[in-house]
């Protein structure tokens, strides 16, 4: 017995140093989180980073779903045929303990079971992207600030590692090595990196609009006409040009005739997240552009915790932030979104018809009524990638799915004919 | 070593080792020459960018204060400090404090820094101040680079009026850094005392952000007057600058060692190339010039090989068009023909020599008959009535004088051709011998000597007179040995097939025998007189002269007390060689 385990130990350090078993390396790929990184579950609402991460972990109900029917807190869902998986693996993967229970009911129906109506509401989003556990990734650990995603299939980047870091610290970790992208970075910021042969800048199609958000609630934002003949006194090219770097991405100024004469507040506060230098900037631009209508800005550049909760309580007045454009914009930043009121306040059951009835134009025409927030100028930038990481990809401000396309180059730096 | 090799190895010698040798010396003056000239710019080039860099950041300083008085009278601080923000990017939380110390405008409370707070402090007092560099902290966004507070007192028409603080983003100094470049590739690098890249003119070195050991290392070797090796492994010489003030910035410039001596590494390419170059001339020149020489040697060379296999009436036509060469060429035939000359000479000569000894073997060889007829005669002379003296004297007739006319046709022969040819015939070997032995037995001389003959052969090829002399001659001599002690002996006279293609004809005795260097004068042909002989030894010279004849070759043994055997090795006669044909001896 004992001569056993003599041989056994000699066999295994005779392994350990011949190297024996060696798995080789992990190709790991490093993202800085500068919007805030949660828990990536499914069926939950995510916001900042976590919902552009979740796109590496999940796919979109409407990807694999033909119908939902809802059903108090359930919902059927009809399978779509062209979808690669069976329905019993759709609702493994659309199962979230303490959210959702799901089971198939059929071999193309799925019957899932939320906790209650609300949630199935929200559930039966078809834009929701934190439907199934199907994405190219999975979660294989997560703590605060800090998540590791592993390839579910064959691919060439084993592990993801999603990093929260600030903004200030994002550019100087990729050139330190320490991060392998910036997953965003603006315009303004291009000219830091020319002449580094060693990262690769992609550009990002502007998808985002910053965006002077108002709270309809307050008093002083209460009417309309305030809101508008505010919208109406700002040169967005001189926002884009300051914010942007180009007057060029300013968006369309409202349209409409001359503004009634109505009397503006004295004084407004703008929230703005203070590691955001472009919206500061932005807001320094605003500030300046509203003094001209008598109206005394007050920036109070805040943590985006602080932002986001303040605009949840609705204790703010004008707020910068990022909205979508083109048919998204007219999603839950301007709607209530299942029950909570927006990030505006503002609530009109015609909009949420005509958005329902996909009659977008007069979607529009309310919003620009009621003009409940502003677009100034679209967001747009670029991805700062190490070089030595290649593939065709097109890289998105709202989904990191693009960084599942992504190899480590062949012939290690400066490869880049295959990238856009 | 062949001549080619060694004119090349000449030419090499003499054409390239002073072009080398000076190359070398030139190439090594002018690395140092080179070398001192970029460290010597670099550094007065540092020193510039220094001053630059101080300058820009003294114009910082005053373009801050006039912000503040600015700010400071104007309607809307606020407002004004807001626009000069969105004017003045790398102007990070301007505040303009009043002369009590209150902010007119900029950040309050919790907004401000405790760096700010101090600077502002010291500022308020009236002294420009500025706070060590430091990374934007965490969750701040305007920076984008390193920074610095810098606080500046405000004096409005002489009076003291306040102070302005702000974080000045160091990214600005990266344009006056980036537009430096020293030669092609050479870069400025800008570093704080404690290590921290502020500005690099290559890009891809700002990416070492974080390597102060490493940019502190590079800037001691730079002090050093080293060459530094920087974050992507470039060798660089290097020159150091301080930044003025109590800043501890420190301008480094950077030049590739490779670019620094380029023209150096040019010259020493050029060097190399053209010793190529003139390597592959020497080589070109040494075949061309040289090829009418080796050929000319080569020539002669052969020629003398001709000249050697006997061929001296060859002729060598050389034209090499050198004359040392062709005239060597000319004596060459002079000598050519002249050893010809010298060899017709000695041929007569050894002509007129083999003359006499072939001569004389035949006197030799007269003297038997004449003895036998000359005895025959006087015992006629004296015996008149006797019959066995007309038997004696029919019997010397009957073979003694035709041999003697056998001798005298070969005499004429000899006479009117120089040579004795042979007559080849088939010859009954048993009969020649008993011949031979029959008559040695009929002559008085050797009684007591009993002649035998052994013959293991029926018969061989040869010319059958001459062999029969040969034969008798060597037979006579080992019977005159025999008798030379006055006691008889034996004579065995034998004919055998020998080694391989011959046939031996051999006569042997048991008498007193000779010492081995009676033995080699008699077979070198200088043993003229013996004891063993009353002749002159012109029987063994017969004897050998018919072997050699014939193509063959005669051998002896003996060994004193034990006799002597004489050996004519005979070549068998081919079917191309017939009996009855007549060679040329």
């Amino acid at each position: 017995m004992a001569r056993r385990q003599t041989v056994a130990v000699i066999l295994a350090l005779f392994a350990a140093c011949s190297g024996v078993g060696d798995r080789p390396e992990e190709i790991v790929f490093r993202v800085g989180a500068t919007a805030g990184l949660g828990p990536l579950v499914a069926g939950r609402e995510l916001e900042g980073s976590s919902a552009a991460a979740a796109d590496l972990v999940f796919e979109y109900l409407d990807q694999h779903i033909e119908e939902i029917r809802p059903d108090g807190a359930r919902l059927r869902l009809e399978r779509r045929s062209t979808s690669p998986y069976t329905a019993e693996q759709l609702a493994a993967s659309f199962r979230s303990p303490g959210l959702v229970s799901a089971s198939a009911t059929g071999p193309g129906e799925i019957e899932a079971i939320f906790k209650d109506e609300a949630s199935a509401r929200l559930g039966a989003d078809p834009a929701n992207h934190a439907a199934f556990d199907l994405g190219p990734y999975r979660v294989e650990s997560q703590q605060l600030g800090h998540a590791r995603l592993r390839r579910r299939g064959p691919g060439a980047i084993d592990v993801i590692e999603i990093v929260q870091v600030s903004s200030a610290d994002e550019w100087r970790k990729l050139m330190a090595r320490e991060l392998d992208v910036m997953s965003f970075s603006p315009d303004l910021y291009r000219e830091q990196f020319t002449g580094m042969s060693s990262v690769r800048l992609l550009d990002i199609p502007a998808v985002i609009d910053a965006t002077l958000y108002f709270n309809v609630r307050d008093p002083a934002l209460a009417s309309a006409a305030v809101r508008r003949r505010i919208a109406a006194g700002l040169n967005r090219p001189a926002v884009a040009r300051v914010a942007g770097g180009d007057p060029a991405s300013a968006t369309a100024a409202p349209v409409g005739g001359p503004e009634e004469a109505v009397a503006l507040p004295e004084r407004l506060s703008l929230l703005v997240g203070q590691d955001d230098s472009t919206m500061l900037l932005a807001a320094s631009v605003l500030r300046h552009q509203l003094d001209r209508l008598n109206i005394a800005v007050q920036i109070e550049p805040v943590p985006l915790d602080d932002l986001t909760s303040q605009v949840g309580a609705g204790r703010h007045q004008l707020v910068l932030g990022p909205l979508p454009s083109g048919p998204r914009r007219f999603g839950r930043f301007l709607s209530p979104d299942a029950g909570r009121p927006s990030m505006t306040g503002f609530a009109d059951p015609a909009f949420d018809a005509a958005v329902a009835a996909a009659d977008l134009d007069r979607a529009q025409a309310i919003l620009d009524r009621e003009m409940p927030a502003t677009p100034l100028y679209q967001l747009r930038g670029f991805a700062a990638i190490d070089a030595r990481f290649c593939g065709k990809v097109e890289p998105s401000v709202t989904s990191w799915r693009w960084m599942a396309d992504l190899r480590p180059c062949e012939d290690g730096y400066g490869e880049g004919k295959d990238t856009p | 070593m062949r001549f080619r090799t060694y004119a090349l190895l000449v030419l090499a010698l003499v054409g390239l080792a002073p072009l080398a040798a000076f190359g070398l010396i030139a190439v090594s003056r002018a690395e140092k020459t080179a070398v001192a000239e970029v460290v010597g710019g670099n550094q007065r080039l540092a020193f510039a960018i220094a001053r630059r860099i101080d300058a820009h950041i003294e114009s910082e300083r005053e373009l801050l204060n006039t912000i503040g008085l600015a700010i400071l009278q104007a309607r809307k601080p606020d407002l004004a400090q807001n626009d000069f923000s969105i004017q003045f990017r790398n102007f990070h939380g301007l505040t303009v404090y009043d002369a009590a110390g209150v902010v007119v405008a900029g950040p309050r409370g919790s907004q401000v820094s405790a760096d700010q707070k101090a600077i502002a402090d010291k500022a308020r007092a009236g002294k420009a101040a500025t706070a060590p560099v430091r990374a934007p902290s965490a969750g701040q966004s305007g920076p984008f680079a390193y920074t610095i507070v810098v606080g500046e007192p405000l004096l409005l028409a002489g009076e003291p009026s306040g102070a302005i603080v702000a974080q000045i983003d160091l990214m600005d100094l990266w344009k006056p850094v980036n537009q430096v470049r020293v030669g092609k590739s050479g870069f400025v690098r800008l570093v704080t005392r404690e290590g921290t890249l502020l500005a690099h003119g290559d890009p891809e070195e700002r990416r070492y952000t974080f390597s102060d050991a490493a940019n502190r290392e590079i800037v001691g070797r730079a002090r050093a007057g080293e060459t530094i090796v920087n974050q992507q492994g470039v060798e660089s010489f290097a020159a150091v600058a301080d930044v003025g003030g109590d800043r501890g910035w420190t301008i480094v410039i950077e030049q590739p060692v490779e670019e620094a001596l380029g023209a150096v590494s040019a010259m020493r390419r050029n060097l190399l190339l053209l010793i190529g170059v003139m390597l592959v001339v020497a080589v070109l020149a040494a075949y061309f010039a040289g090829r009418k020489a080796v050929r000319g040697i080569e020539a002669l060379v052969k020629h003398t090989r001709v000249l050697a296999s006997g061929k001296l009436d060859a002729v060598v036509d050389l034209k090499s068009g050198l004359a040392e060469l062709d005239a060597l060429a000319a004596r060459l035939n002079e000598m050519a023909a002249s050893l010809a000359s010298l060899h017709d000479e000695a041929r007569r000569r050894e002509r007129l020599t083999t003359f006499g000894r072939v001569a004389a073997g035949l006197t030799h060889d007269l003297r038997h008959p004449i003895e036998s007829v000359r005895t025959a005669c006087e015992s006629l002379a004296n015996h008149r009535e006797d019959d066995d003296a007309w038997e004696l004297f029919d019997f010397m007739r009957q073979k003694e004088l035709p041999k003697l006319k056998k001798y005298l046709e070969d005499l004429r022969r000899l006479t009117a051709e120089g040579s004795v040819s042979l007559s080849l015939s088939h010859i009954e070997a048993q009969g020649m011998l008993e011949d031979i032995a029959s008559d040695l037995r009929s002559s008085p001389k050797w009684r007591g000597v009993s002649f035998a003959v052994d013959v293991d052969t029926e018969s061989l090829d040869g010319d059958e007179n001459l062999l029969r002399r040969a034969v008798y001659n060597l037979a006579a001599n080992a019977a005159d040995a025999c008798v030379v002690n006055g006691r008889g002996g034996e004579v065995v006279l034998e004919a055998a097939m020998g080694i391989g293609a011959e046939v031996t004809l051999r006569v042997r005795d048991n008498g007193p025998g000779m010492s081995r260097e009676t033995l080699e004068k008699v077979m070198s042909g200088e043993f003229h007189s013996t004891k063993r002989s009353n002749g002159i030894g012109l029987g063994l010279g017969v004897a050998r002269h018919v072997a050699q004849l014939h193509g063959g070759r005669m051998e002896a043994m003996s060994e004193l007390g034990n006799g002597t055997t004489f050996t004519l090795a005979l070549p068998r006669i081919g079917d191309d060689e017939r009996p009855g044909e007549s060679r040329a001896g």
